[in-house]
Order: C-alpha cells, then sequence, then structure tokens
C-alpha cells in the first residue's frame, strides 16, 4: 500500500464521532477563532444591520 | 481583500458556495477568498513542530467550500478539519521541509485536500486521487 492509500485509508475512517468531546470543543473554538481573525468585522457588521445570527456559530452550536 | 474578492467575484459570482460577508463562487474560488481572510493578517493559529512551523486553519476555506459543495453538515465539516488540523501537523513532524529550502504549504497542500475530500465524503478511491492531483506551489 503506497502512503497516499494510506493517508487515504485514515481519512476514510475518520468521523467526528472519534473526536473527544475536548478535540471537538477545542476544534470549534479554532474555527470561530480563524473566522474571527478577519471576518468578523465584515460578518458582524452584516448581521448587525439585518438582524440576523451569524450561520456559521449557529451550525457550530448544532453540532454535539 | 478587496482585490480579492473582486476578482472571485468577476471570474464567477454565481457559484454553489459562499463567500464569507456575501456572495457566491466556485467552490475553488470560495476556499482560495475566504482562505485569504482568514490569512491574510497572518493572525492564524500556529502549530510548532521541531523543524517546522504551520497554520492549520489555512485549511478551514478547503473544508467549508468542500462541505457547503458537498451539502455537507456541521459533522462533516469539522470532520475535515479535524483530518487537515491531524495530516498537517503530523506531517510537519516527521516530515518537516523547512531546512531544505521549501515551506509548510507544502504539508498544507496535503491537509487542505484530505480535508477537504473527508468534508466532501468521498470515498478512499476519490479521497487517493485528490491527495495524488494535489500539488503544493514549493515544487
Amino acid at each position: 500500500m503506497t502512503l497516499v492509500e494510506q493517508l487515504a485509508e485514515f481519512v476514510t475512517r475518520a468521523s467526528c464521532a472519534d473526536l473527544s468531546e475536548a478535540a471537538r470543543r477545542e476544534l470549534k473554538i479554532r474555527v470561530l477563532d480563524a473566522l474571527g481573525v478577519r471576518s468578523a468585522r465584515w460578518v458582524t457588521g452584516r448581521c448587525a444591520s439585518s438582524g440576523h445570527t451569524p450561520r456559521i456559530s449557529t451550525a457550530l452550536a448544532r453540532v454535539r | 481583500m478587496r482585490i480579492i474578492r473582486a476578482h472571485t467575484q468577476d471570474l464567477d459570482g454565481t457559484g454553489p458556495c459562499t463567500l464569507i460577508g456575501g456572495g457566491r463562487s466556485a467552490p475553488d474560488r470560495a476556499a482560495f477568498c475566504n482562505s485569504a481572510l482568514v490569512r491574510y493578517l497572518d493572525f492564524n493559529d500556529g502549530y510548532l513542530a521541531p523543524g517546522e512551523t504551520c497554520h492549520p486553519s489555512d485549511n478551514l476555506g478547503a473544508a467549508l467550500a468542500a462541505a457547503e459543495y458537498a451539502n455537507q453538515g456541521g459533522q462533516e465539516l469539522l470532520a475535515g478539519l479535524a483530518v487537515a488540523y491531524q495530516v498537517q501537523c503530523r506531517l510537519s513532524d516527521v516530515a518537516p521541509v523547512r531546512a531544505r529550502g521549501f515551506d509548510h504549504t507544502t504539508q498544507g497542500a496535503y491537509a487542505a485536500a484530505a480535508g477537504a475530500s473527508r468534508a466532501m465524503g468521498l470515498g478512499p478511491g476519490a479521497h487517493v486521487q485528490r491527495i495524488s492531483a494535489e500539488r503544493s506551489p514549493d515544487y
């Protein structure tokens, strides 16, 4: 099996359910942190004017 | 960022993927534009391996576009992003390239392909195709 095939096997096996609660929490924090780095002003400005909650934040909150 | 955004929408302003802050484009262009938003001030996260430094949140744009394109939910997005983080950080640990004059986009190219592929929910054969087709701009 080539290295790429081994990597693909890992990718295939990986599941959100495999993540520990701590890892999932940290991953969500990194999503919001990455978005917050540069897009927060853009997104929150638009949301403030439209009265909507950012969809990404809402979607992440639903993932258990 | 204004130039990237205008260029992205000029090329394709009606694609299936969302541009953060408004607008739409093709998956690869949305990935590029959204990744640039995360990256352009160089304030995103960092992973310090013994011989390499990388910024795994660079993968978010690709995973986000891939998940949206394939109509996947938050769990698949997080699974794809977790895969991308693992691949990039692990490759940085065991296969650093900095000392040879290349930079961390080498590992990042494999990570983004693996993460996007997982976020789309592709099968193992397609994972191999996507990862194999990936080319780092360093090479």
